[in-house]
């Protein structure tokens, strides 16, 4: 929170007032005024908030910024007229250091990951068709985090997940009916997406249950993962911060084969390679992890 | 008269061997229950919250995913009837569940993160009144197979 102090001489007139912030303009910006999220029960949205010309015209201004970066120079500028009626202006400069996780070496990816196996695995009453498992022999996607850490905060890394294409296809004997599990923040109830099953880890093992009456149930998933990373101050609060993100996904088709769920074909997986970057996620709806659509 | 210090020994050495069995046998973890509000208004959200604790002595492999999915709820209204199912849950049942999963590796002592479920979504709790709540999760075959329940919470409602 920056606050623009100044004393006119009697006779001044004020005229004005108006902050430059380094990165409020720059793609993706990296100087914001907040990043806000909502996980309802039935909807989600959330993203950068972006500062406003009034924002920037007020004499005290609060915003983030959310790149690591040196000498970034914050000017407030006073636009006023002196006893003459002449226009006039005055600056002052504030320059600022941002630390934050930089890339263990300079070309190096926040996060690398594995893959696992597309599979049918058991489950009570019905079974799953799954990216991965339940069980460390399997893992659909694990993510693993790795940066220089700036001294003197308890950061933490978060995981948001925003799903692109969840389509399920299911098949019983009225046919076929293809529906969307939803797109939007990837949530079974809270922000962020994963949990972090260690400091600067998590996996995802996205699960479909099997069920009667339908014979075939393919799934196609696509989905980009974004790794944040929290400074840890409290007064005020930091706020999540972007580090890049990766897509990835996988597709699968199951049919009841003499009354076993079997694979259908060979099943795809992929995950495209992690891009740092500044840039937000950004959703307007969720994808609540739940009862999915019913066979045909 | 002789055969009784016998008895006493006998019942003594089983006692012993009993305790000694329950004392050896450890479950691969613990499930922890605890109500998010009580009482709660009649109508509000109930919601509970289920920590895994590792209670063996090596570290094991947990899945954290749906709770609906994960455990299995018996839930009691104060005539120990089951509680009427609400539209949801009865919708739910014709539809798969999808669930988004993660796989943690938890060392004795530690902890899942706390799962937290919506109880109320899938029971009708509106009515004034005592309702019990038990959870249970399957113990994965290599830990041993079975089923481990967790503590009961009464929940009350209040108009």
């Amino acid at each position: 929170m920056l606050y623009g102090d100044y004393t006119l001489p009697s006779g001044y007139t004020f005229t004005s007032l108006s902050w430059t912030i380094p990165g409020t303009g720059a793609a993706p910006p990296t100087a914001v005024s907040n990043y806000t999220y909502t996980v309802g029960s039935s909807s989600s949205t959330g993203g950068p908030v972006f500062l406003t010309s009034s924002q920037l015209a007020a004499q005290t201004v609060t915003y983030y910024f959310v790149a690591t970066s040196n000498s970034q120079a914050v000017t407030f500028t006073l636009n006023y007229k002196d006893s003459s009626g002449t226009a006039q202006s005055a600056q002052a400069q504030a320059t600022f250091n941002i630390a934050g996780p930089t890339p263990s070496s300079p070309s190096a990816p926040f996060v690398t990951t594995t893959l696992g196996q597309v599979a049918i695995n058991p489950g009570s009453p019905y079974p799953f068709l799954q990216f991965g498992s339940s069980n460390i022999s399997n893992i659909g996607i694990n993510f693993t985090a790795s940066a220089n850490q700036p001294t003197g905060y308890s950061w933490i890394f978060k995981w948001v997940n925003l799903i692109s294409d969840d389509n399920i296809t299911m098949t019983d004997s009225n046919g076929t009916r293809t529906s969307s599990a939803g797109t939007g923040f990837d949530t079974n109830g809270t922000y962020p997406s994963f949990p972090n099953v260690t400091a600067n880890t998590t996996n995802d093992n996205p699960k479909l249950q099997l069920v009667p009456p339908c014979t075939e149930i393919k799934r196609t998933f696509d989905a980009q993962t974004f790794l944040m990373w929290n400074a840890g101050l409290t007064n005020p609060p930091s706020i999540d911060v972007p580090l890049g993100s990766l897509n990835w996904g996988f597709s699968g088709d199951a049919i009841l084969s003499s009354g076993t769920w079997i694979l259908n074909g060979t099943p795809t997986k992929y995950s495209v390679g992690f891009t740092n970057s500044s840039t937000y996620p950004a959703w307007s709806s969720g994808h609540f992890n739940g009862s999915g659509p019913a066979c045909p | 008269m002789k055969i009784f210090p016998k008895r006493v020994l006998t019942l003594l050495t089983l006692t012993a061997l009993t305790v000694g069995s329950a004392l050896s046998t450890t479950t691969p973890f613990t499930l922890t229950l605890e109500a998010e509000e009580n009482p709660v208004k009649a109508g509000a959200e109930i919601k509970i919250g289920i920590t895994l604790r590792n209670s063996s002595s090596r570290a094991m492999y947990m899945s954290l995913g749906l709770s609906e999915l994960d455990y299995t709820f018996d839930v009691r209204n104060d005539q120990n009837g089951i509680p009427a199912e609400t539209d949801l849950a009865r919708k739910s049942k014709a539809r798969p569940y999808l669930s988004s999963d993660q796989v943690f590796y938890i060392q004795p002592g530690e902890s899942l993160p706390k799962s937290s479920l919506v109880v109320s979504k899938f029971y009708d709790l509106s009515r004034p009144g005592k309702y019990t709540i038990q959870v249970s999760r399957a113990v994965p075959k290599e830990l041993g197979g079975g089923t481990i329940k967790s503590n009961t919470i009464t929940i009350t409602v209040v108009q």
